[in-house]
């Protein structure tokens, strides 16, 4: 009897190579992410003008964007950004950012609405268009994402880009954006503010920016 | 319902697209001092001493505003000038001497912007007492101003070839030769006018006298 149920209890014990693999995280994950669209928007604020006047500017802005986020652990994953769009013709609205960072999964939750919040640490750089742009910043980051159905996104993300190399002045950064993903539809609003500090006598200049996102986008 | 509202924020963007713009700020408080420059003429005669001039900003357009204040300063007097579409003008009495534009202003904004000139004392021109075409004409004028001064005198009339005499010194006075003044064909009595110009860069005294002068 003892012998039945030691041998019992072997036949129900997975092989070792089979729990090595249930250890493993899974590889699909809640917050991985590929998005590609593109972006509408308009920026308007104030830039540097000569040594240290103001000049008033309000443009639209076009660009296109592929984002991807993958978690290479459950609780670690690496998260990519490129935006741009060329500059057409003799004019000087191009522009080309790329960001990367690492993520953080620090909180996360079950029930009717699944989610979870990220940190994100890391850095970028941008080119073009605006007249802040043409530097590198480090990006500190949050990410709130819900998802109310299985094929639903919400999430809320805010970033701070709290210094800028390259660029004269100084630059500090605040990025916003809501998105919503409904199966292979993808779609946000983004805010941005930029506040570049340079000239003679020194003055604070802003950009904000709003914008809506549309495109597609491949939950894993 | 959802592409409604997403056809509706393009709509938007497109809207706020049309009002495109990138354009220097007209208000002074906007513009460094760095950025001003003030450009001074003065065009003085014995009745009165015109001061005009232009401001050279980012915005062809500049107003004055917020404690930005514009002031012509002679050695005898004071006054506020006002600013329109960039330039200025005001009539002093006659006057000889330095002559300051000044923008002063508040603190911040890259320090008071200033343009120097110095124009010539005023001064006339007498004429010649019954002058001739074929005899010596002298033009005589109060002179003696700084060497830095360019002094040019000019006679211009229909009866008389136009002359015309940069001064190496403002002696005073000058005297065209027999016989210069003359113009073919022309035996008519006429008025001529005697200028005398005394510049310094872009300043300029100047007196004009008129009389005749016979073949």
């Amino acid at each position: 009897m003892l012998c039945g149920w030691t041998g019992s209890a072997r036949a129900t014990e997975p092989p070792k190579a089979e729990r090595r693999d249930a250890e493993k995280p899974k590889v699909e994950h809640p917050f991985d992410t590929v998005r590609l669209g593109a972006w509408g928007s308009t920026w308007a604020g104030t830039r540097l003008e000569g040594l240290g006047s103001v000049a008033h500017v309000a443009r639209p802005a076009l660009d296109l964007e592929l984002a991807v986020r993958r978690y290479f652990s459950p609780r670690f994953g690496v998260d990519i950004r490129l935006v741009g769009f060329p500059a057409m013709r003799d004019d000087n609205h191009g522009y080309l950012r790329g960001d990367i960072g690492i993520d953080v999964l620090f909180a996360r939750w079950d029930g009717a609405a699944k989610g979870g919040i990220t940190g994100v640490v890391g850095i970028g750089g941008d080119a073009g268009r605006y007249p802040f742009a043409g530097r590198a910043y480090p990006r500190l980051g949050l990410h709130a994402r819900v998802h109310p159905g299985p094929s639903s996104t919400v999430e809320v993300a805010v970033e701070m880009l709290p210094v800028s190399l390259g660029v004269d002045g100084r630059v500090v950064q605040h990025r916003s954006e809501l998105s919503f993903g409904w199966s292979l539809f993808q779609a946000g609003f983004r805010v941005s503010h930029a506040f570049h500090t340079v000239g003679a006598p020194e003055r604070t200049f802003m950009i904000q920016e709003l914008g809506i996102f549309l495109g597609v986008g491949l939950l894993r | 319902m959802r592409a409604g509202g997403a056809l509706g924020a393009i709509a938007i963007l497109g809207v706020v697209a049309t009002a495109c713009s990138d354009e220097p700020s007209p208000v002074s408080s906007d513009m460094s001092s760095r950025d001003i420059t003030i450009t001074v003429a003065i065009d003085g005669t014995a009745e009165r001493t015109r001061v005009s001039g232009y401001f050279a900003t980012p915005s062809s357009q500049v107003r004055l505003v917020g404690g930005d204040t514009l002031t012509v300063v002679t050695e005898t007097t004071a006054r506020h000038l006002a600013l329109r579409d960039s330039t200025f003008q005001i009539d002093l009495p006659p006057y000889g001497g330095p002559v300051a534009v000044r923008l002063t202003r508040p603190e911040g904004r890259g320090g008071d912007v200033e343009a120097r000139a110095r124009v010539a004392p005023p001064f006339v021109v007498r004429p010649p007492d019954a002058a001739r075409a074929s005899a010596p004409v002298t033009v005589t004028w109060e002179g003696g101003t700084r060497r830095d001064f360019a002094t040019t005198l000019s006679l211009t009339g229909p009866c008389i070839t136009p002359q015309s005499r940069p001064l190496g010194l403002d002696t005073g006075s000058y005297t065209f030769n027999a016989g210069e003044l003359e113009k073919k064909g022309v035996a008519a009595r006429c008025s001529v006018t005697a200028k005398v110009v005394k510049k310094l860069d872009t300043a300029v005294q100047s007196a004009t006298v008129d009389f005749p002068i016979t073949p």
